[in-house]
């Protein structure tokens, strides 16, 4: 994402993580083996959640998400992945808005 | 048609190559799954769904059903009571029907959400866009998938 933007911009996000994604799907039928995918992934901007996607094992490994974001004032971006083992994963960046 | 017959013209091509081994010709989509069936009627709870302000991309050749490009745009005016609240993406032939599912926060303007799915064979992805006032707008792309997905290790 760019560190900057001016006010009312809407900015692209580009968001990906590695990850195997296992569907517990196999050649005996779906749903059989363990299943471990990120099930959560969150955004949020100036404290306010901005968007949230309910993941399925529809989702390709190494997650990968672009959306957009209007800019209103400068503040932190807030990403959140959350997977089957209950692993979190936080990352922020800083947006600068003139 | 035009999209349909661009389609074929790639699968003619594809077929000509002799050193690609083809499938099928016969790749068209198979009808819905009832699973895909039943996800859409428990989404739709009996209401219409309108076509127009949601547009659903996807790969319209995909060499591997591990990783389809997918592409949904929402026409989104701000702050209007009928702003998208949440879409669903949903297949026709996976062995589970829900993709994804998108909350979007009010007031965010037009949106555009890119993203990478998995497709076990040629079919059809639907992107349904619930809005605030609780009307559905649907859009639907269809893919050819040349080798499958889901399973694991594949």
């Amino acid at each position: 994402m760019p560190a900057t933007a001016q006010a009312g911009e809407t900015i692209k996000i580009r968001t990906a993580i590695q990850h195997p994604m296992i569907t517990g799907h196999t050649d005996a039928g779906p749903n059989v083996a363990p299943r471990k995918i990120i099930h959560t992934f969150a955004v949020a901007y100036l404290d306010a959640e901005v968007l949230r996607i309910d993941v399925a094992p529809g989702i390709a490994a190494n997650p990968f998400f672009a959306f957009n974001l209007r800019a209103r004032s400068s503040g932190d971006v807030v990403f959140t992945w959350i997977d089957d083992t209950g692993e979190v994963i936080v990352e922020t960046r800083q947006l600068t808005v003139t | 048609m035009p999209p349909m017959m661009r389609r074929r013209s790639v699968l003619f091509g594809i077929a000509a190559s002799p050193a690609i081994p083809y499938p099928s010709l016969a790749q068209t989509s198979a009808p819905p799954s009832t699973l895909f069936t039943v996800a859409l009627a428990e989404l739709t709870k009996g209401r219409e769904i309108k076509s127009g302000r949601i547009r659903l991309e996807t790969s319209p050749l995909a060499e591997s059903g591990s990783s389809v490009e997918c592409k949904i745009t929402v026409e989104n005016a701000l702050a209007t009571p009928d702003q998208v609240q949440t879409i669903h993406l949903l297949s026709e032939q996976n062995p589970i029907p829900t993709i994804a599912r998108f909350h979007i926060a009010p007031d965010t303007g037009d949106v555009v959400i890119e993203t990478s799915i998995r497709l076990r064979t040629t079919q059809r992805v639907h992107a349904i866009a619930q809005m605030a006032d609780g009307a559905l707008y649907a859009d639907k792309s269809e893919s050819v998938v040349l080798l499958a997905a889901c399973l694991d290790a594949g």
